[in-house]
């Protein structure tokens, strides 16, 4: 049934009405069929999301009913407990306890229920917090996590339904803090840092270990950014590097001026990186460039803990006396550590880069087609010019000026949603101005790929 | 071969295998006859005008082909990635526009003739040029509408749903590099995607095979 992938693409990209009228046009609300029914539990949960009172509740139990119809078809945990969760929202607890123990019947007789090892156990979990047995809950989620320590993404998945499982009963989920995986860090600083200069060192290693990240992002610089980098993975961390330029460029101009030693240490690191992302293939070092890459290690480092239920923090190594002023991360008032250091050596070639000019490009579409795109110095000047109603906005930004990104990326955005290059929803994302992201896939252009995402802005 | 070791050796048979969708035999004939070149980013691999003798397979890195108008206005005509090819075939041609290189690149060449006897001689060798030259038109023309398809991660999680069988076994375990280049991506980004697949235990490995444990989560993956 190839029109449930397009379905759901459609409410992944918020555009939910749109979503459930393609789902009845296409006559899938009377189709008996588990691919079906599931998708309509979906869909019929986020329209319950989007609803209020009555509404609201009759949604729940319609999404409900269709994943309990599901499962009567193909006995399945997954979209069993969906229904007793759904049976909960609805204001049914009484439904919802019984669908749970049908759960835990199901998983308890079955070895193959629960789709990985994982979920076999946190579902019977979430089985346990529906019927009230708190301790159950606690001792099952815990031993999920125990049979998959690293399916962060899907330790996730169970905090934030266990979070609303428990506002739902109004109980304490404090406790849920004790699974949050290692927070995200974006690390940056100054580059007048001697290689051998050990109190630096001893202070950045210290601040890394206190923190205890389990994913760290941030670009290679000579100073501050490579002993941060080093530290990190001394730690255990993750290491995300993000680049503003090809990794012989930026090595050129931000690291092999301040010495041999730098060289060494950032090729080490660049091998040793759980990632390397390049911003600006092709191009020389520039301070615009260096913001873009700036937004997409910060944006990377927020979107990461969103999608883990975990916290986003930001570490500055600079002089006491320098205070981050303009620092995006501070726009959407998440933590930031502060290390005082001192400079060892001259920043000798920081001041040899070049400006550059980076911009935010906005298109909107309306009824008389679609308008030219417009360009903006800073992110929420774009923002504010999106118009209320009900169009298709799409927004991109980058340092060469060239605005066919955003008009292309706005031929594909559906009505009611807005679409955002990666590099624009990482800024959206850093300064705090929108909620969520959803990924699309990948724009293909003459030009390259581009991720593609759908995002709600924030207010 | 020009470079490499045993291993760089086994990862271009497997590679050529995945693109040219090829026998071993097949690959072992189209690899004895390539060589693998390597340019940093920003390199030149060739200017307008020069003979184009070459069919080139991109392993690693990108290129772009550009043209410069008379008064130096630049137009990139093209951008191929992993997986795709560049170049003259059946016969030597001159290059349309310079090409550069855009990311360090390594490459895999081979003369025009030379391709064009193999694809003569071998069904499953033309066969799998005429599949190559398919998927790059297809790239091509999905470039120029500015469609919205998978995602480099998407597209690989397709391809393991695709090679499983009922049992959700794919047999013998795939080479990363060759199916990561199969769906125009790179090795790191193939290698991360199953890491991240295998760490959530969506798929296990075993000792000459995968196994997709839950194929509604990957399905859900291919986004």
């Amino acid at each position: 049934m190839t029109t449930l992938p397009l379905i759901l693409s459609l409410a992944r990209s918020g555009a939910t009405s749109r979503a459930w009228d393609a789902f009845l046009l296409a006559g899938l609300d009377r189709a008996e069929e588990v691919g079906a029914l599931t998708l309509k539990g979906r869909l019929l949960k986020d329209r319950a999301k989007q609803a209020a009172g009555l509404e609201r509740a009759a949604l729940f139990a319609e999404s409900g009913a269709a994943y309990r119809q599901a499962a009567r078809l193909r006995p399945d945990s997954y979209p069993l407990i969906n229904a007793a969760a759904m049976a909960l929202f609805a204001g049914d607890s009484a439904v919802a306890a019984t669908i749970a123990r049908d759960v835990l019947t199901l998983v308890d007789g079955d070895a193959s229920q629960g789709e990985t090892p994982y979920w076999r156990e946190a579902t019977r979990a979430e089985a346990f917090l529906l019927l009230g047995r708190a301790a159950d809950a606690q001792a099952s989620l815990a031993a999920a996590i125990t049979r998959a320590p690293q399916a962060w993404e899907d330790h996730a998945a169970t905090l934030r339904q266990f979070g609303a499982i428990l506002s739902e009963t109004g109980n304490d989920a404090e406790w849920l803090d004790a699974h949050r995986p290692a927070p995200s860090l974006h690390f940056s600083g100054i580059l007048g840092i001697d290689s051998g200069d050990a109190v630096a060192a001893a202070a950045i290693h210290t601040a890394i270990a206190e923190i205890a990240p389990g994913f760290g992002y941030g670009a290679l610089a000579a100073g501050a950014d490579i002993i941060a980098a080093e530290a990190l993975l001394a730690g255990g961390a993750e290491l995300h590097v993000v680049l503003p330029s090809s990794r012989a460029e930026f090595c050129r101009s931000s690291v092999a001026p301040f010495g041999q030693d730098w060289t060494a240490r950032f090729d080490t690191l660049c091998h040793a990186a759980h990632s390397l992302t390049i911003c600006n293939d092709g191009s020389e070092t520039t301070r615009a460039g260096i913001a873009l890459a700036d937004y997409q290690a910060m944006g990377t480092a927020v979107s990461k803990a969103s999608l883990l239920q975990s916290r986003a923090l930001a570490l500055r190594i600079e002089p006491k006396d320098r205070p981050a002023l303009g620092d995006p991360w501070l726009s959407a008032g998440r933590p930031m550590i502060h290390i005082a250091v001192r400079e060892s050596r001259p920043s000798v070639a920081g001041s040899n880069v070049k400006d550059g000019s980076l911009s935010f490009f906005l298109a909107l579409g309306d009824d008389a087609g679609l308008a030219d795109p417009m360009g903006y110095a800073t992110l929420g000047e774009a923002l504010a010019a999106i118009p209320l109603g009900n169009t298709s906005v799409a927004i991109d930004c980058n340092i060469t000026g060239q605005r066919e990104t955003v008009a292309a990326l706005l031929q594909n955005t559906p009505t009611g949603s807005i679409f955002a290059s990666r590099s624009a929803a990482m800024a959206m994302l850093t300064e705090g101005r929108c909620r969520r992201i959803e990924p699309m896939g990948e724009m293909e252009t003459t030009k390259g790929a581009v991720d593609v995402f759908a995002v709600w802005p924030s207010g | 071969m020009a470079n490499g070791g045993y291993h760089d050796k086994i990862e271009q048979l497997s590679s050529v295998a995945a693109c040219f969708d090829c026998s071993a035999e097949s690959a072992q004939l189209l690899v004895s006859a390539m060589t693998e070149k390597r340019f940093s980013s920003g390199a030149n691999i060739a200017l307008r005008g020069d003979p184009s003798t070459m069919l080139c397979l991109v392993l690693e890195g990108s290129i772009v082909a550009e043209i410069f108008g008379l008064e130096g206005q630049q137009a990139q005509l093209a951008r191929h990635g992993p997986g795709e090819i560049f170049g003259a075939y059946p016969a030597p041609a001159q290059h349309r526009a310079d090409i550069r290189a855009t990311a360090d690149t390594r490459l895999l060449s081979i003369p025009a003739q030379s391709l064009a006897a193999l694809a003569r001689a071998h069904g499953d060798i033309g066969s799998g040029i005429a599949g190559l030259l398919a998927r790059q038109l297809d790239l091509m023309l999905d470039r120029m509408a500015a469609r919205i398809g998978l995602s480099a991660n998407g597209r690989f999680h397709k391809a393991l749903l695709q090679m499983a069988d009922d049992k959700g076994e794919i047999r013998p375990a795939p080479v990363i590099s060759a199916l990561a280049l199969s769906v125009h991506t790179t090795r790191e980004t193939g290698s991360r995607a199953l890491a991240t697949l295998l760490r959530r235990g969506i798929v296990e490995r075993n000792d000459d095979h995968l196994r997709i444990v839950s194929r509604r989560m990957l399905e859900e993956m291919v986004v």
